[in-house]
């Protein structure tokens, strides 16, 4: 195997002692090159005589003879494409040799906006070409056109640190050359650069002719003949001179004792561009072994220790295992390091050792840090936002907005709530986002963050909605996830299929009317043929609810009910109507009914937990009148609701309503009971005795008095009234109603009053009774309190009993006991009576 | 979007994540995003002589296909609202 004719089995002819370096290589240095060990040229590169400095790749192999040698490397690192055009086809004119040192001259001092005019204008078209990987006769052309290797190498690693760059700008290798070197990310690209620049050179430099030879004579070769020849990549002598600064310290340092014009400047440069953190600081202690070895074999040079930190520190394993170059790299550089650099960077080995864990901490942190630059970060978080925002928050993403309504953070309760609007901006609200690491990062971050949204959700909300798509020869659809779906991938039903669904239910309920209807032709048969049950003549008006029925009124109303929540949100006119019409309030208002299933469906609907849930709510949006309404059907109907057909203990065996019962009731008493407490707040005088007469036409007030609820309804109706009697407002003719009407319920209360008290409630501690008893005997006159008292004689006497045989010194027993005397009391103190555990007083005032 | 509108209210919340690999996972919610993947802060396992992999872990990233549970803590819930919340996704889906 050769490389550009090489033979690697020779004998090396690079003299150890000679350093290498790219910097130096357009400089027309070769004009002080010591020819002596150049002897072996011929032989080793075809020998075509002396091709002068200007040695052409191209025409090496023989195939044709080698034009004249007429372009430096110099001249090639720097030419423009027409040079490198001309110079591979051997059209170039033959330029004067004697021209080279002064234009090399001249090219050292290229702005960097020149280099990389000159770069931009090569062919791109012959980058692929120049891939270090690329296997030989590929890389004979590769020398000029090197240059644009740096294209496909730098950016992605540019572009990952330094995130600030427009892409635009990172592309360009000038661009390098003004970043100061950041020594985290040096290790990491170094590896995918060094490669292909170092090891080229050797061939160079053993083709250099005579005369022209650079001072840097690669010396690896000698040390590491078996490694070297297979692995050359191409010659990028072209990058060291776009990026004199991207590696300075490591490989372009310049071999002072035989350099000659230009590397003082070099050198004054690279001082510039050494990095900030003393290079030497970041050696790994391994690494600094090997220095060390390397630096006894050739003790001839000092080691300088700063200069090629940057490969060492962390990479240095790999480059062993993988990158042998690399590895010669190392010697090479460490070589030809030179002391210039070197005392001002001596450091005591524990601060070498400190500095380089810092250092390496730090490369670890640096490593991924920026990857994504600000455009790609806002890339990323529009396209995530775009998937969650919506126009609908209070719908789509109601239980989250309610929720922060509902229960404000403590620490969210003071700030403007003017972004509700947005669940993209909720959901950063409250994402606990930790934006940078200092505060005044994050505020930045933060604010950058905020504008962001508003411009994501701008466009999230201009952007039609695509939820699938078909692609030409694709097999099926492609559904794409939304906020909403995420991951929906199965269209259960289509509208068409829902719609006949809906179809077929509304014709199968036909059959189950006509069903019914049979039922009533048969009813009606046997009316007509049994007089004695004509009463069922009329059941054909009356309609029967199911409990399907009456589950779907139900969600129709809890549907009505939010539709016009979310309305009141907006506006604060909302049309109630629909949800007065869901209630079916008017419909089949009679209590008295053959069948459960035809008493009116609303009342129907309170024996459902989830109808109880609701009542609160939908009283906000019902009018006094209505609401009023709604109270008049359940006084007439308060015998067919469950908590009271069911909450009476008179109607069990063992004197105990199910627990069935007693956690609706519960929930009764929380619910709609609250909220007809408050309701009743707004009943004028004459409403309260209408509800009353009604509830006492229409009901067994006996039995209901004997349920927790219906106690609590005349409880609540009652004191009501007598709070408004107590204003003494009252015309003589409602006072007069009134009085009549509390007759008669006092009337079908009475010798009936001692069974309101719940047999097993053993404890006593339901205050209801007591309330209703106290509430009763404020409103009766002397005589009715005189029978209330008479009543309930024994329970007044267990109550004080009860509390008597309560220790009192148990804490839990005390409070027990001031209980039960305290329920008692409310009742005794409306008689200017007062009760302790052993006797009844009178009240002392 | 009900369970991502939920699980944005647990935010700051501790919660417990068991993963369908058995590996149960205490921290603070931090972030939540439309396929429920889960941010962690302070985590710990609770599982951890079993699982002892986590150790070293402070914070973390779930993928929300790889978890089977999310326990949380009962106060944290609105039940009445995220039954309002359950109907209007369903009212939604009807349309």
């Amino acid at each position: 195997m050769s490389f550009f004719g090489f033979d690697p089995s020779k004998p090396p002819q690079g003299g150890p002692s000679e350093s290498y370096d790219f910097e130096n290589t357009y400089d027309g240095l070769g004009d002080q090159l010591d020819d002596a060990d150049d002897a072996l040229n011929d032989e080793t590169f075809g020998g075509s005589g002396d091709v002068g400095k200007d040695f052409n790749f191209g025409a090496t192999k023989g195939a044709a003879p080698p034009p004249p040698q007429t372009v430096s490397y110099a001249r090639a690192a720097v030419a423009t494409d027409e040079d490198f055009m001309s110079e591979l086809w051997g059209t170039a004119k033959p330029q004067p040799e004697v021209s080279n040192p002064v234009s090399a001259g001249e090219k050292k001092i290229l702005s960097l906006e020149e280099i990389e005019a000159q770069l931009t204008a090569i062919d791109p078209s012959r980058q692929p070409q120049q891939h270090p990987m690329q296997p030989f006769p590929q890389q004979q052309y590769g020398m000029p056109g090197m240059m644009p290797m740096q294209y496909g190498y730098m950016p992605p690693m540019y572009g990952g640190q330094y995130p600030g760059m427009p892409p635009q700008m990172m592309g360009q290798p000038g661009f390098y050359g003004q970043m100061p070197p950041i020594p985290g990310q040096i290790p990491g690209q170094m590896p995918g650069q060094l490669p292909g620049q170092l090891p080229g050179q050797p061939a160079h430099g053993q083709q250099m002719p005579q005369g022209q030879m650079p001072p840097q004579i690669p010396h690896q070769i000698p040390q590491q003949p078996p490694q070297q020849p297979p692995q050359q990549p191409p010659q990028p002598v072209p990058v060291q001179h776009q990026q004199p600064v991207q590696a300075p310290s490591v490989e372009t340092v310049p071999e002072p004792v035989e350099s000659v014009t230009s590397i003082p400047t070099e050198t004054v440069k690279q001082g510039e561009n050494t990095p900030a953190v003393p290079l030497s600081e970041i050696l790994a202690p391994s690494t600094r072994e090997e220095i060390a070895q390397v630096a006894s074999k050739k003790s001839s040079r000092p080691v300088n220790l700063s200069q090629f930190p940057v490969l060492g520190s962390k990479s240095t394993p790999q480059q062993r295992s993988n990158r042998p170059y690399h590895h010669q790299n190392h010697h090479y550089n460490d070589e030809d390091d030179d002391g210039e650099y070197h005392e001002p960077l001596i450091l005591t080995p524990e601060q070498q050792i400190k500095a380089a864990r810092r250092q390496e901490k730090v490369m670890r942190i640096m490593k991924y840090s920026g990857i994504m630059n600000p455009k790609d970060k806002d890339f990323v978080t529009r396209f995530q936002l775009s998937q969650i925002v919506t126009e609908d928050p209070y719908n789509e993403d109601f239980y989250a907005q309610v929720f922060k309504v509902i229960h404000p953070k403590p620490n969210q309760v003071g700030q403007p709530q003017e972004q509700n609007n947005s669940i993209a901006q909720a959901y950063l609200d409250q994402s606990g986002h930790r934006l940078g690491g200092r505060y005044k990062r994050a505020d930045v971050a933060l604010q950058r963050m905020q504008q962001q949204v508003q411009r994501a959700v701008t466009v999230a909300k201009e952007r039609p909605k695509l939820t699938q798509y078909v692609r030409e020869g694709a097999l099926g659809r492609i559904s794409i996830g939304s906020g909403k779906k995420p991951r929906q991938q199965l269209e259960i039903f289509s509208q068409a299929v829902q719609k006949g669904l809906e179809e077929e239910g509304e014709t199968g309920e036909g059959e189950t009317d006509k069903e019914n209807k049979g039922i009533n032709v048969k009813k009606l048969n046997n009316a007509i043929s049994n007089p004695a049950i004509n009463t069922n003549l009329d059941s054909d008006s009356i309609k029967k609810y199911g409990r399907k029925d009456i589950m779907g009124i139900l969600e129709n109303i809890i549907t009505n009910l939010m539709t016009i929540e979310s309305e009141s949100r907006l506006s604060t006119e909302v049309d109630t109507n629909n949800l007065w019409e869901s209630l079916k309030i008017l419909e089949q208002t009679s209590p008295r009914v053959n069948d459960p299933k035809e008493v009116n469906p609303f009342i129907q609907c309170l024996n459902h937990e989830k109808a109880l849930k609701i009542v609160s709510r939908l009283f906000k949006f019902l009018s006094r009148e209505q609401i009023l309404t709604i109270a008049t059907l359940i006084m007439s109907n308060l015998g067919n609701l469950d908590v009271i057909k069911h909450g009476s203990y008179t109607t069990y065996e063992d004197k105990k309503v199910p627990s069935k019962y007693l956690k609706l009731i519960e929930t009764y008493s929380l619910t709609f009971t609250k909220a007809l407490m408050n309701s009743v707040q707004d009943f004028k005088f004459n409403e309260i005795i209408g509800l009353l007469v009604i509830l006492i036409e229409h009901n067994n007030v006996s039995f209901i008095s004997t349920t927790k609820i219906g106690l609590s309804i005349l409880t609540t109706l009652l004191s009501r009234a007598e709070l408004i009697r107590g204003e003494g407002t009252i015309s003589a003719a409602d006072l007069s109603e009134w009085s009549s009407c509390y007759d008669e319920l006092f009337t079908a209360l009475e010798s009936r009053i001692s069974l309101i008290f719940p047999p097993n409630d053993v404890e006593s501690i339901e205050s209801y009774v007591w309330q209703f008893l106290a509430t009763l005997a404020l409103g009766g006159k002397l005589n009715h309190q005189r029978i209330i008292v008479d009543e309930v004689r024994d329970e007044i006497f267990s109550v004080m009993n009860k509390a008597k045989a309560l220790d009192s010194t148990d804490i839990n027993n005390f409070y027990k006991k001031q209980n039960l005397l305290n329920n008692l009391n409310m009742f005794l103190v409306v008689m200017g009576l007062v009760a302790d555990e052993n006797e009844i007083r009178e009240l002392q005032t | 979007m009900l369970f991502f509108s939920f699980f944005k209210t647990l935010v700051d919340q501790e919660v417990v994540v068991e993963l369908k690999n058995d590996i149960e996972i205490k921290g603070v919610l931090k972030s939540v995003d439309q396929y429920l993947n889960l941010k962690l802060d302070n985590i710990s396992c609770t599982n951890e002589t079993k699982y002892p992999h986590l150790t070293s872990v402070k914070n973390l990233f779930i993928r929300g296909s790889t978890v089977r549970y999310v326990r949380i803590n009962p106060n944290a819930v609105d039940c009445t609202l995220l039954q309002d919340a359950s109907r209007r996704e369903a009212m939604q889906a009807a349309k």
